[in-house]
């Protein structure tokens, strides 16, 4: 670098110029940065660090100041390899996923196409439909466990109305039935993002597009299949991977619905990690299954994440 | 006001760089173009200049004075972008006051000053509207508005017609013209189109990849160009180039690869080496007895007449002053002026003779 | 209007009755008496004129609901008026700037979305403990953080990513410093912007539970997601009084999604998008 000083002798230099200002400017995106970086480090890199550590760390300790005296080895891993329990949540979190996002994802991609189409009072209606996307979990679970209750949850009155019923079923408590009534809940919490992504995508597919189909001949099958899925499915695998993550990292509604039962019917990966540290204290096991789902998350994001990125071609 | 001493310029980013030791000199009160094909590093050196982008090596001098670690706000240019740059928050008259506000300027010395250029570029009705309600002429006006507020040493253009349609475009020109010769500051002006170069400089700068291929007033640069790339850059339509090889002795001519000799009228240097032979599309008439080409087809522009003509596999673009009476198919006679004949290597371009 | 738009407009009333009926139920819950909702088949469109507003009288007697509700603001507006400001301007470093601190910070933010809060609650757990943030609202704002700072981070960068450099370029010719540019060119453009991410943390900090319920234990500090959750765990469920507390606590998340939802459907970007 040159020298960053005037020629011209001082009287009309301006002040503070000893220091190049294209230094200073990066000095300055630098310092921007720092309070960002310094949560991200102690609130979320160390932490994670610890987990990490923690998963390594054989035997078990109350006083988890001391919990980096034990000594390192894979022990947790083999434990939680050769628990009944862990392939149980393994299974459980693929279902809960696959099915939140799945069934999410045809609501949100039905509800945005009709929402495309323009018709009246639409402005509204999107309104309305994606309110549940701002109702906290917990608020979820109760709304769902009022709705589903075996007595006189209004859903089962419903089907006793039409014959399908009589007695009650509790939904959320038989073994055969809860994990299906926690996606429901999830479902209706999930789906509104998914129908706000497509939808937005859907109105930066060009109109012209679908006239030159139309006077090619296309009909609707055809038009949707060639010009607006290829228009929007960037989007949409974007958007099914960051329900998917937030489907599989969150214990809300699992938790406040079920909290894992029946008998580990709706025990998820995330709330298996929950109950690991904070019922049965063993943190071990529960950071080597958390570090190996995030082993997981990484696969996920990275799996739809090229297929977002290749959808842009 | 200023003169401007560039050095030995470098830019790179990363590993990679883009401007390879650019040097020029501008003097106080000259209008210079700076042109050359997309990427050749006309943005970027301007940037420099205005203190936007860092510089890698080398010196810029505003004045007598290296500003290479000066803010943008100590080397008093002022610039206009190509998309404008108009602050949309600011009414027009805030957009072009905002340097006098951020300098503290008593309230009646600005409005003085808002209202005379505001007078100067016939804004005066616009003042309280957002950028957001103006035309892009208006928003192309309001920005230069906003730099001769400044009174800067220097006037940095970045492409400011691009975005213009062509007929205000041609009055931009003169008006940015106009401007110059009454406020008498130093422009550095970027464009790629060649007209406004030549039309508007006092010496044209021709970048091509990050280096100055020549530099000069625009008819110097147009009569004798240093490079093929020069020559074929200024000019419109751009200057025919025919491959083929000097013929010494007393054939006076440019012997095409084909065999056939297009007369010159000018002996050469030298001996049967290839070479390229440049003309320009004015430089051609049609004259009895002269080379016989064939018209590959005709495009009249009213004024003149544009016709594209081959000769032994090569294309050949004739401008005639007027109308032509040939059709497509049919061959004419043309002949060349020998003065406006010019030879490169065909290696390099470089210029020959 | 054609056959098929009728029966568009048809389907879609359709999904739209049944996503707010879960609203409308506990409402009605809510305000009806017992006797008309706690039935075996309960009429769904009770008579409105026996409707009562005691049940949302009661949630504040009978229960800690205003401390609860107390504790979920306090938490609430530290933790996202922290997140917003250091979010706006490492948002809008990374916009500007792509040197290798900007390339690190984007990628842990990447990383943050990929953890789950139950993974995060351990190591917490065990700083907590040792450094005595436990039953903190600090303690609570700065877990909170991990999920605040990476949303309003990218959601802030995608922002600003929307507003032409040349402006603040154009501002830093005409004199200005380059925070002086960014005050009083950048930051009023980008305010639509941090309106967005001020709903959007808000929403987000409103609905943290898993957090609050591990890290506090006091009574007098819960929040009240881990309230309306303890109601759940009781033997007898008062369902009315909890659907009041419902209603409620939902209340204010959907009066300030409606003023958020233009900005997510009109500037929807990945980086928004990716955010969430
Ligand atoms: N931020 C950057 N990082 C890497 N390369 C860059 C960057 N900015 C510009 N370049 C490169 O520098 C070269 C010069 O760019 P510049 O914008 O100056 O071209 P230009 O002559 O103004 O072109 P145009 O006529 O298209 O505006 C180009 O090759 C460009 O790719
Ligand atoms: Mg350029």
């Amino acid at each position: 670098m040159t020298r960053s000083s005037t020629l011209s002798a001082g009287a009309d230099a301006p002040p503070l110029v000893d220091l190049d200002f294209h230094k200073r400017q990066k000095a300055l995106s630098f310092a921007l940065l720092l309070p960002a970086a310094f949560a991200v480090l102690t609130l979320i890199l160390y932490p994670l660090i610890r987990v990490v550590e923690i998963s390594f760390r054989d035997g078990r300790m109350m006083n988890f100041a001391r919990i980096s005296e034990l000594p390192l080895g894979l022990g947790n891993y083999a434990r939680v390899l050769g628990d009944a329990n862990f392939w149980n949540a393994c299974a459980t979190s693929a279902l809960y996923v696959t099915g939140s996002v799945g069934v999410g994802f045809l609501i949100g991609l039905a509800t945005a196409l009709l929402l495309n189409e323009k018709l009246p009072g639409t402005r509204f209606l999107r309104t309305l439909i994606l309110l549940p996307w701002a109702v906290p979990g917990v608020i979820v679970a109760i709304m769902f466990l009022w709705l589903l209750d075996s007595s006189f949850g209004v859903f089962n009155a419903m089907l006793r109305d039409v014959g399908l019923l009589t007695g009650d079923f509790p939904w959320f408590v038989d073994s055969r039935s809860a994990l299906i009534s926690v996606v429901l809940a999830t479902v209706w919490k999930t789906y509104p993002l998914i129908t706000l992504t497509i939808l937005a995508a859907l109105q930066s597919v060009p109109r012209d597009l679908y006239e030159a189909a139309m006077i090619d001949g296309a009909n609707r099958w055809n038009s949707f299949f060639d010009i607006t899925w290829p228009g929007i499915k960037g989007p949409a695998y974007l958007v099914i991977m960051i329900s998917a993550l937030g489907v599989f990292r969150d214990i809300d509604i699992v938790f406040a619905t079920t909290n894992g039962g029946p008998a580990r019917a709706t025990e998820t990966l995330a709330l298996y990690v929950y109950k690991e540290a904070f019922h049965y204290f063993r943190m071990g096991a529960a950071t080597a299954v958390g570090t190996l789902m995030v082993g997981v998350a990484f696969f996920i994001a990275f799996l739809f994440a090229g297929l977002a990125n290749r959808a842009r071609y | 006001m200023a003169g401007i001493a560039i050095r030995d310029v470098r830019k790179s980013y990363g590993s990679l760089e883009v401007m390879h030791g650019v040097s020029l000199d501008i003097k106080d009160g000259e209008f210079v173009t700076l042109v050359g094909p997309s990427g050749c590093g006309k943005s970027t050196l301007l940037r420099m200049i205005a203190g936007l982008e860092a510089i890698s090596g080398g010196t810029v001098e505003i004045g007598a004075r290296v500003v290479n670690g000066l803010a943008p706000k100590d080397r008093n240019v002022a610039m206009v972008f190509q998309n404008y740059a108009l602050y949309p928050h600011m009414t027009v008259a805030e957009n072009m006051g905002y340097s006098l506000r951020l300098k503290r300027t008593p309230k009646a010395e600005y409005d003085g000053k808002i209202q005379r250029v505001a007078e100067i570029l016939g804004l005066g009705e616009l003042l309280q509207r957002y950028p957001g309600q103006l035309s892009g002429g208006q928003r192309q006006r309001v920005a230069m508005g906003r730099a001769i507020v400044r009174e800067p040493d220097v006037f940095l253009f970045d492409e400011p017609l691009s975005n213009l349609d062509a007929k205000l475009r041609v009055q931009m020109r003169l008006e940015i013209k106009e401007l110059h010769a009454r406020l008498g500051t130093t422009v550095i002006y970027v464009t790629h189109d060649q007209i406004e170069a030549m039309t508007m400089a006092d010496r044209i700068v021709v970048m091509r990849d990050g280096v100055v291929e020549q530099v000069g007033s625009p008819l110097e640069l147009y009569d004798n160009p240093a490079n093929a790339f020069v020559a074929g850059f200024l000019g419109s339509p751009s200057m025919n180039f025919l491959e083929g090889r000097l013929t010494g002795g007393a054939d006076q001519g440019f012997e095409l690869t084909a065999g056939t000799i297009l007369r010159t009228g000018r002996q050469m240097p030298g001996d049967s080496s290839p070479a390229l032979l440049g003309i320009r599309p004015e430089s051609i008439r049609i004259e009895e007895g002269g080379t016989e080409v064939r018209i590959a087809a005709i495009e009249p522009t009213g004024a003149d007449t544009h016709i594209t003509a081959s000769i032994a596999g090569q294309h050949l673009t004739i401008v005639i002053n007027g109308r032509v009476s040939a059709k497509v198919g049919e061959t004419i006679p043309v002949a060349v002026d020998p003065a406006a004949l010019r030879y490169f290597a065909p290696e390099d371009g470089r210029r020959l003779a | 209007m054609s056959i098929r738009r009728i029966l568009f407009w048809l389907v879609l009333a359709g999904f739209t009755v049944v996503t707010l009926f879960p609203f409308y139920w506990m409402v009605m819950t809510a305000i009806m008496p017992t006797d008309a909702i706690l039935a075996r088949s309960p009429s769904l469109l009770p008579d409105l004129s026996r409707a009562s507003f005691a049940p949302f009288v009661e949630i504040f007697v009978d229960k800690p609901f205003l401390i609860w509700m107390r504790n979920s603001l306090i938490v609430n507006l530290i933790c996202t008026t922290l997140s917003l400001l250091v979010a706006a301007l490492a948002g809008y470093s990374l916009s500007r700037f792509t040197n290798r601190p900007q390339q690190a910070l984007g990628a842990s933010l990447l990383v943050s979305k990929l953890v789950p809060s139950s993974l995060i609650l351990i190591p917490l757990f065990i700083i907590y403990s040792n450094i005595g943030l436990f039953n903190t609202y600090a303690g609570l704002v700065l877990a909170n953080m991990t999920i605040g700072v990476p949303l309003a981070t990218w959601l802030m960068k995608g922002f600003f990513d929307r507003i032409p450099r040349e402006l603040e370029q154009a501002a830093m010719i005409d004199g200005a410093t380059q925070l002086q540019a960014l005050r009083q060119i950048v930051l009023p453009l980008a305010r639509p912007g941090l309106a967005a991410s001020t709903v959007y943390l808000v929403l987000t900090n409103w609905s943290e539970f898993i957090f609050a319920r591990t890290l506090v234990d006091t009574p007098s500090r819960q929040v009240l997601t881990v309230g309306m959750q303890s109601f759940v765990g009781e033997q007898m469920v008062d369902w009315q009084l909890l659907m009041a507390a419902g209603t409620v606590s939902v209340l204010p998340a959907v009066i300030l999604f409606i003023f958020l939802e233009p900005f997510l459907v009109s500037g929807m970007t990945k980086g928004a998008l990716a955010g969430t």
